[in-house]
């Protein structure tokens, strides 16, 4: 019996291994990043410009610096994609509210993949992040 | 097919490959606990973060100094071999917990060491070139004053060394299939950041003359060469993903590895994950075998 549980661990073990890193086949680059995929440096994207505009109070809009969000541009890099942008506008609009703070936040990303004439535009929304419709969509 | 499985995965051998493998596997758990004390500020609310599971936290920075401290005293156990088992579960605990907090740290050579340091958790790991071993030599010795008393045992069961191999195999064969395209063969992803890699690699400067190091980041940015290191590459791992699985070539995939992981080690500072991957290369040495349970 217990070489039964130990041949099935193993076996179910590796089959895993073996389905999971199939998963970024089935979702665009733009999506996320593909963690546990290995595919270690097999995708280039180059963002120019990507970073998140904010208009508080009524003032014009202006670029929002990464390092209000985060302590290393790793993590930005990281974050250039069209599933995790819109939950770091959404933390910026969060931020504004707490203070008390009237803010409207947009995002402005265009990226190419490995250096493909197609650009895409990671803002698939393309409206302010701090209204309550985009809350409702791309809050948890 | 179940006979096939059953003879591949339940079979038995020497304690000795998984034993030296723990001991250089506990070396990069031990490197990944030091840069995680140097790096708790990713870990903390000071930073905005992407859990895998909402009801994973960042905690404290003080907090997580407690647990990257306990993460490398766990893995400087686990390397020495004492209380194998139990430092397996803490150095799982630590850096999983660490690991999910946010997406945004997600490295590939540390989910590599999750995945290993499971399948080593319920593994004989600890059978040979271990603290635990000398302990239970000395104490068979003292106890019952045994005169036939080897250090380790002579069999032990292989399967985790088994899944290991298949682990590692299954790294290369994916590394291969999602390299394998127009654009990364193009060399201009490698042409874009190996430059500015190798102008910056501490490993390179440290290994290699200045003017050396320049010029291979001058051919870098070239898309001729990039393309031919891209299809170098993608060729290399896509032999090793076959070639460690079977005798006649494994001598060749382990010098092609090793030629692979020193060159990324190089030119791009990624030491762990090459330590790592060619020390799993021992997980296909089996001097000899048996079924499991054959007297």
């Amino acid at each position: 019996m217990a070489k039964h549980i130990k041949l099935i661990a193993a076996v179910g073990f590796v089959a895993i291994q073996l389905l999971v890193p199939l998963w970024p086949t089935f979702v665009h680059p733009s999506q996320v990043r593909t963690d546990f995929a290995w595919d270690m440096f097999a995708t280039r994207r180059d963002c120019k410009p990507c970073h998140l505009l904010e208009s508080v109070n009524g003032k014009p809009p202006q670029k929002v610096g990464w390092g209000r969000l985060y302590r290393s541009t790793f993590h930005v890099a990281r974050t250039r994609n069209a599933g995790r942008l819109p939950k770091a506008a959404l933390e910026v609009c969060r931020r504004h509210a707490e203070q008390g703070q009237t803010a409207a936040v947009f995002i402005d990303c265009k990226c190419t993949w490995n250096g493909e004439p197609e650009v895409y535009n990671l803002d698939a929304y393309g409206k302010d992040y701090c209204s309550a419709e985009a809350r409702e969509r791309f809050g948890d | 097919m179940i006979e096939r499985l059953r003879s591949y995965f339940l079979v038995e051998g020497s304690p000795l490959s998984l034993g030296i493998f723990r001991v250089i596997f506990g070396v990069a758990l031990v490197i990944e606990a030091t840069q995680n004390l140097k790096r708790v500020g990713y870990y903390t609310p000071s930073t905005f973060h992407f859990p895998y599971f909402d009801w994973i936290s960042p905690l404290s920075e003080s907090t997580m100094t407690t647990i990257f401290t306990w993460q490398l005293v766990f893995a400087v156990c686990f390397g020495l071999g004492f209380l194998t088992r139990l430092s397996a579960a803490g150095v799982l605990l630590t850096q999983g917990y660490a690991f999910l907090i946010c997406a945004l740290n997600f490295r590939n050579h540390v989910y590599l060491e999750l995945l290993v340091t499971t399948v080593l958790l319920f593994s004989a790991c600890g059978a040979a070139v271990s603290v635990d071993a000398v302990i239970g030599w000395a104490w068979r010795r003292w106890r019952h004053k045994a005169q036939d008393n080897p250090m380790h045992p002579e069999w032990v069961p292989i399967t985790a060394q088994r899944v290991i191999g298949l682990q590692i195999c299954c790294v290369y064969l994916y590394a291969a299939l999602h390299k394998a395209t127009p654009g990364f063969l193009s060399g201009y992803p490698l042409s874009r950041f190996l430059p500015r890699a190798i102008r910056n690699s501490t490993v390179g400067r440290w290994a290699l003359p200045p003017d050396v190091l320049q010029a291979a980041a001058d051919a870098m940015a070239t898309e001729s060469w990039s393309a031919l290191a891209a299809w170098l590459t993608v060729g290399a791992e896509g032999f090793l993903a076959v070639g460690l699985l079977f005798r006649p070539t494994r001598l060749a995939a382990v010098c092609v590895g090793i030629a692979l992981h020193l060159g990324i080690g190089l030119t791009m500072d990624i030491v762990t994950f090459g330590l790592v991957m060619t020390a799993a290369y021992l997980c296909f040495w089996t001097p000899r075998l048996r079924a499991q349970g054959a007297r």
